[in-house]
This record gives structure tokens, C-alpha cells and sequence, in this order.
């Protein structure tokens, strides 16, 4: 009748924070010149291990937590953050195969995907569109490069952990 | 099967309420929800700046003690000459104070100033600021000058229990009255955003037309008073060159900002003086 407590989307929380602490010390150290952005590190992890809601739950703290630096349209990020986790939750056994070529070019979509998002939906904060276009392209091209050596590391890190600690994740629905 | 369309079911349902929540909820029930997290994310930020600190503890607690006698020795010297010029101030601002009692005039000490260290720096194409680790427990609120060694850093925009952002000086949304120096005329700046690999920089208009800028020759941009929440004469940069604007009357040009302002370890938060007298 009751479900068990699960660990998993706390992990996954957990996990996210320390993303969120990296992400926060990196670009602070690479500002003013570049500004990485990787959503899809949040976001994909807990959308394919994680059932439906715990995934939308994990999905909607992290948004909650990230959005924090931007200063408008917060409810939209919010929004595009679920959606895309929605979204990668209905195609997590694409990732079954997880191969490092598979899983970032799926990554690199998404990522990709959610930066053109946010350029069509936040507030230019530059001179003008020509300026504001090189910024986002700049800022999305090394995060794309990020992404290539971060992506499948962030896919299975989460599995590592929890078989460390003895237990056997699975992408969610597998084998049911 | 039926309990899979249920799961189905059920599952849009909740995707469908979480998206309209996102988008539809009142702002204000948006504001708090942010400030929670807001208040979550402080210490996260923070950690970087305080094992800083502890990296520099530990690095100086390994000096030889041969070392430390000879940087005491040092302190000492640059202590003693430090009071001499406490005391002359000291005198100085009674000397000043009796002045402004017998002439009637409004006290000349506007600001007081709260050294924050900066926690994260936030720039890119959609927003440029700072994070600093001090809030409005230790007196900061929204709208505040900060400023460091090198001018002007820029405005607090938003001030949580202990940290705070601080919208940048070169931020598109910064604007502010200033003047050339030697200059009481007012002009407007205004930032021009972050652009990749290169200096922040910003923009005058309105600048009378009998003024000239070159490279050789550059013109000092600063505060002027009538911003109200900086003190008069705080450099914010320089102006290389100057353009008649469309109406023919005025010139506008860049503002290149201090290098420094891409580096900012430590800024200043200046508190209005009549602010901290308010009961």
C-alpha cells in the first residue's frame, strides 16, 4: 500500500548542488569573457533514471535554483527546464545504448535547444543584436565544448555513486 | 493496462499543472518562492569565497616565524604612521563638524562604507553582475552604490538576508547621471552589456558640444552629485572619443571601464548615513 522511501531523486538533488557549486566557481573565473550554461546536466540524468514525477520534481528545484541568477522571466526558464526534462524522460531508452557519442550528441541537442530558448526569451542586456547574437554563439560554443567532456560523465556518475553504495540503477521502465 | 493510463493520465495532469503554475501563478507568490531559493542558494555560492579565505589562513599560519617577526616588524612601522593619520583626521572631521554647527550647514559625511567580499561574478549576455556575501542583516539594501579602489562597481539590485547582487557598471540596464571631471555639467551614462574576449565598456550622451576626447587625450567620466546614491566625483572611466548624436546638439561616445572590474575580489558598499540613523 505504501511506497518505499526512495533515495534517488534526493541524490540527484544532491548531485545538481555540486553541479550548481562547479558551474557557479567556474564562470567566475572565466567572467567577463565567457559564461557557461549546461542545463542538460541538471536535467537528463534524473529524466532518464527517475520516474515521471520525481524527475519533474528534481527538474523544478534545479530550475528554481539556477533561475536564481536571472533577473526576469524566471517563471519561462522554469518552464523550459520541465518541458525539456518531460521531454528527455520520454526518450530515455535513446540513452540505453550509452555510448559516449550517443549520449552527447543527445546532450549537446538539448543543451543546445534550451540556450536558443533562453536567447529568444530573455531580455537583450547587450548593445545591440549583432553583439548580443556573438555573446549567445560564444557562450553556447564553449559550453557546447564543456559539455563533450561533462555530458556522459554526468549520465553515469549517478549510477557509479549509487553502485558504490550498493544499489543497481536502471534507466527508468527498463526491463518491466 | 487501465492502471497504465491512469499513471498516463495522471502524469500529464501534473506536467500540464506545473507548467501553467510556472507561467500563470501571481508574481508575488513567484517572488517569495524566489527569494526561498534565493536564501537556499547563499550558501552554495558562498563556500568558494570562504575556503578562499581558509586557503589563505592556512597558507599564512605556515609562514617561518622569521617571517612573521619581520612582517610585524613592517605592520608596526605602517601602524604607527596609520595613527598619526587617524589622529589628524580625527581632528579634522571635529574641526569640520564644529564648522557645519556654527554655519547651520547639512553634514558633509553622506556615506558609510560596508567591505563585502564578491562571491560569484554573473556575466553574460543576459545579465552582468556580482554576488557579494553581505546582505541586508548587515545593513544592505536594494539601490546602494558600490564602488572599490578603481570607481565606480555599480548598484545593488537585489539584497538577500547574506548575500547580495550587485548589477555591474557595464550592465545594458545601468544608467546613471555623471560629469567629466573639472566639469559640473551633466551628461548620462548608460552600460553597453559584455561582449566576449573584450574590456566591458559603456556609453555617454548627451555631452555638450565643446568638449573633445581623443586617445592622446582622454576625458575622466565621473559620478556626478545629482545621481543621489553616489558621492560626488567617483571615477567610472574614460572617454577615448566623442561623436555628434543625430540631433546635432550633442555628442555621445565609449566609455572604457576600469580593467579592474573583471577581477573584483573585494567592494565597497556605501550606506546612506541618514539610512542608519532611521530608528
Amino acid at each position: 500500500m505504501f511506497k518505499r522511501f526512495d533515495i534517488l531523486p534526493w541524490v540527484f538533488i544532491c548531485i545538481n548542488m555540486v553541479y550548481v557549486f562547479m558551474l557557479s566557481t567556474v564562470n567566475t573565473e572565466l567572467a567577463p569573457h565567457f559564461r557557461i550554461f549546461l542545463p542538460a546536466i541538471f536535467l537528463i540524468a534524473p529524466a532518464i533514471y527517475l520516474g515521471f514525477l520525481p524527475a519533474m520534481f528534481v527538474a523544478a528545484f534545479s530550475a528554481l535554483i539556477i533561475e536564481n541568477s536571472f533577473s526576469a522571466r524566471t517563471g519561462l526558464i522554469s518552464a523550459i527546464w520541465i518541458s525539456a526534462a518531460a521531454l528527455a524522460h520520454s526518450l530515455r531508452f535513446r540513452f540505453r545504448g550509452m555510448d559516449f557519442l550517443s549520449i552527447t550528441a543527445i546532450m549537446e541537442l538539448f543543451n543546445f535547444a534550451i540556450l536558443f530558448l533562453y536567447m529568444l526569451i530573455l531580455p537583450n542586456s547587450c548593445r545591440d543584436m549583432q553583439s548580443y547574437l556573438l555573446r549567445v554563439v560564444a557562450d553556447a560554443g564553449v559550453s557546447a565544448i564543456v559539455l563533450v567532456f561533462a555530458g556522459a560523465f554526468s549520465i553515469r556518475l549517478p549510477v557509479s555513486l549509487m553502485r558504490f553504495f550498493g544499489r543497481d540503477v536502471r534507466i527508468n521502465g527498463e526491463g518491466e | 493496462m487501465a492502471w497504465r493510463d491512469f499513471t498516463a493520465y495522471r502524469n500529464l495532469a501534473v506536467f500540464v499543472a506545473a507548467i501553467l503554475c510556472c507561467l500563470i501563478l501571481p508574481s508575488a507568490v513567484r517572488n517569495k518562492v524566489r527569494s526561498l531559493f534565493y536564501e537556499f542558494r547563499a550558501p552554495i555560492d558562498s563556500i568558494p569565497s570562504q575556503l578562499s579565505d581558509l586557503q589563505k589562513f592556512w597558507s599564512l599560519s605556515s609562514n617561518s616565524k622569521r617571517e612573521l617577526i619581520e612582517a610585524g616588524r613592517d605592520l608596526a612601522r605602517i601602524n604607527a604612521a596609520n595613527t598619526l593619520k587617524l589622529m589628524e583626521n580625527e581632528a579634522l572631521k571635529l574641526k569640520v563638524g564644529r564648522l557645519e554647527a556654527v554655519l547651520q550647514l547639512p553634514s558633509e559625511e553622506k556615506f558609510k562604507s560596508e567591505i563585502a567580499r564578491v562571491v560569484r561574478r554573473d556575466i553574460g549576455a543576459w545579465q552582468q553582475q556580482l554576488t557579494i556575501r553581505k546582505g541586508t542583516l548587515h545593513g544592505i539594501k536594494e539601490g546602494y552604490a558600490v564602488i572599490y579602489g578603481g570607481g565606480v562597481v555599480g548598484r545593488i539590485s537585489r539584497a538577500g538576508l547574506y548575500t547580495s547582487d550587485v548589477m555591474l557598471v557595464g550592465s545594458r540596464k545601468f544608467r546613471m547621471a555623471a560629469r567629466f571631471e573639472n566639469d559640473e555639467r551633466a551628461i548620462i551614462y548608460q552600460g553597453a552589456g559584455s561582449p566576449s574576449m573584450h574590456r566591458p565598456y559603456g556609453e555617454v550622451s548627451d555631452v555638450p558640444e565643446d568638449f573633445k576626447a581623443s586617445a592622446s587625450n582622454p576625458l575622466k567620466l565621473v559620478t556626478s552629485s545629482l545621481t543621489g546614491t553616489f558621492p560626488d566625483g567617483i571615477y567610472i572611466g574614460e572617454v577615448t572619443a566623442l561623436e555628434q548624436e543625430a540631433d546635432g546638439i550633442f555628442k555621445s561616445g565609449r566609455v572604457d571601464l576600469s580593467p579592474g572590474l573583471s577581477s573584483l575580489r573585494e567592494v565597497s558598499v556605501l550606506i546612506p548615513v541618514s539610512e542608519l540613523e532611521r530608528p
